[in-house]
């Protein structure tokens, strides 16, 4: 056994190079001498390289699992993509509606100047693909000409009109309800900027009204910089979205939270845009109109701050809705605004 | 990642990153196993018995690059692959693949060689575990004799050294039972081989 042990380490030393050029010459002589010698060693060689085999196997099932894997991995990918599109597909009316933006123009304090009551210009700068256009605009909406406490907030059927001076900017898009005072407002209002106006009467028949205050199809006018691109064919009865307590809770609110900012006497408004969304959470809070960094700051604290709205609704389904709402600062009072009073 | 990067890799032991890349030449060889009356598990194992050939080429101190590493895998496939089919006694009529300048005769050599290391390790996958990690640990990781047994819980370095001994020639025994029992064509092919390439 000694004798058996002490073979093994010299054949170990002999296959690992161990061993020295003398040695290693006599090794190989007793090798070609005796063949027992020369199997064992040949043997033990090939369990080695067994060895090394038995080894590799773990790397190589490895590899080549990987490899499977990412072999299906276009497929995989196609058809996760194939299953995403199917499933958006299923869902889209619900995800259309997400998209549905319902503007709404309330109005807190008095209007001061007549060019507040312009309807909303949503500008794509973009050029956009026609459908995506037609969709992101489309709104139901009241005019804000009627005033915030008269908002009807998209509770009548509305048309809305993607009017263009260049191509693929949508320059003029013009909210007109059903009742005619609402639409003479809304003309009245964009005054001489020219866009055809478009609305419904009482019979459900669509006029178009330019700036001259005629009566003509929309396509009627070739000759005029502004053509109406695209008329949003979809009219919904959705409900304005509602401050817990009604909007006159939200006057209040905002008359009670907003302060004039240390060291101004200023007075003015600010109007701040947001979005109610389908959770009635504000959001997406912009300056629309602005009166001086430390007046916007302070309307946009006071408008996050306020609580959660209940959502704007298209049948059954909350939708996202925008507003725009003008903060009044009635410079000089340290309080805050003091409705009706102006120094 | 190129050839000598993959070949730096597998000195530093990274074996399984390595096969990772080498495997991006396995749709070739499966292509060509598959196209060659043999199936995609065919050329699995034909396409590992390159790598490991490989393995062991890169692996010598002395070896250098002289091909792309792509060549020369796939030339060990396509013998490997046309020694399993004369051994499978297919005809070679369907073979497809152009005839390719000879094989380096050193390239012969190591298929030759390959066969009985193919019956080593079927030997050695008859052993215990335990003895399988004792050869492991000493032949391929270099671990000492004292480590091993503080690992494995030998008595000491004499035990661990006994225990060793005995697995390798328990591993030696079952191999040269293996080489008796095996296919005798099989066993003749390293010669045929040879012959051809002479």
């Amino acid at each position: 056994m000694r004798d058996e042990l002490h073979l093994m380490e010299l054949v170990d030393r002999y296959l690992d190079g161990g061993m020295g050029e003398a040695e290693h010459a006599a090794f190989e002589e007793r090798m070609g001498a005796n063949g027992e010698l020369r199997a064992l060693v040949d043997d033990q060689r090939a369990l080695r390289e067994g060895l090394h085999r038995v080894q590799l196997r773990q790397a190589l099932a490895s590899a080549h699992r990987n490899w499977s894997i990412t072999r299906w991995m276009p497929w995989l990918v196609a058809g996760l993509f194939v299953l995403v599109a199917g499933a958006w597909w299923v869902r889209m009316p619900e995800e259309h509606d997400a998209h549905t933006e319902a503007p709404n123009r309330v109005d807190v304090g008095i209007p001061e100047t007549p060019e507040r009551t312009v309807a909303t210009s949503d500008t794509l700068a973009e050029p956009m693909d026609l459908d995506t256009r037609v969709e992101t605009m489309f709104t139901h909406t009241s005019s804000k000409a009627a005033g915030w406490a008269d908002t009807s907030c998209g509770e009548g059927k509305v048309v809305t009109h993607l009017i263009t001076q260049e191509r693929g900017r949508i320059d003029e898009p013009t909210h007109v309800s059903q009742q005619d005072e609402k639409s003479k407002a809304v003309e009245s209002a964009v005054g001489t900027s020219g866009p055809v106006i478009e609305y419904w009467d009482a019979e459900d028949h669509i006029h178009n009204v330019s700036n001259a205050d005629s009566l003509a199809p929309a396509d009627a006018e070739p000759g005029t910089e502004k053509t109406v691109l695209a008329t949003v064919e979809r009219f919904e009865n959705a409900t304005k979205p509602e401050f817990p307590g009604g909007m006159e809770e939200m006057q209040r609110f905002i008359q009670e939270n907003l302060k004039q900012p240390r060291g101004t006497k200023k007075s003015g408004t600010v109007t701040v845009g947001f979005t109610v969304n389908k959770k009635g959470e504000v959001a997406n809070v912009e300056i629309v109109r602005s009166l001086g960094r430390a007046f916007d700051a302070e309307a946009v604290r006071v408008i996050t701050s306020m609580p959660l709205w209940e959502p704007s609704r298209l049948g059954d389904r909350p939708v996202k809705s925008k507003l725009e709402v003008h903060v009044r600062f009635e410079g000089g009072s340290r309080k805050g605004p003091v409705k009706e009073r102006r120094r | 990642m190129s050839d000598t990067d993959i070949l730096e890799l597998i000195r530093q032991g990274r074996d399984e990153r390595a096969f990772a890349k080498l495997y991006t030449h396995f749709p070739k060889v499966r292509k060509l196993v598959r196209d060659n009356s043999g199936s995609s598990d065919d050329a699995k194992d034909v396409f590992q018995d390159a790598l490991i050939i490989f393995h062991r080429k890169a692996r010598s101190s002395d070896f250098t690059l002289t091909s792309a590493i792509s060549t020369y895998l796939f030339s060990v496939c396509r013998n490997l692959w046309r020694e399993e089919l004369r051994r499978r006694n297919k005809s070679l009529s369907k073979w497809d693949v152009e005839d390719v300048p000879e094989e380096p005769v050193e390239l012969a050599a190591m298929l030759a060689r390959e066969g009985e290391y193919s019956t080593a390790e079927q030997a050695l996958r008859t052993l215990g575990d335990k003895c399988l990690e004792v050869l492991k640990r000493f032949y391929i990781a270099k671990e000492s004799l004292i480590d091993i047994a503080r690992s494995l819980g030998f008595a000491g370095e004499g035990a661990a050294k006994t225990r060793k001994y005995k697995c390798l020639e328990e591993a030696r025994k079952r191999f040269r039972e293996l080489v008796k029992h095996t296919d005798p064509i099989h066993h003749q092919l390293p010669t045929s081989r040879s012959e051809a390439h002479a």
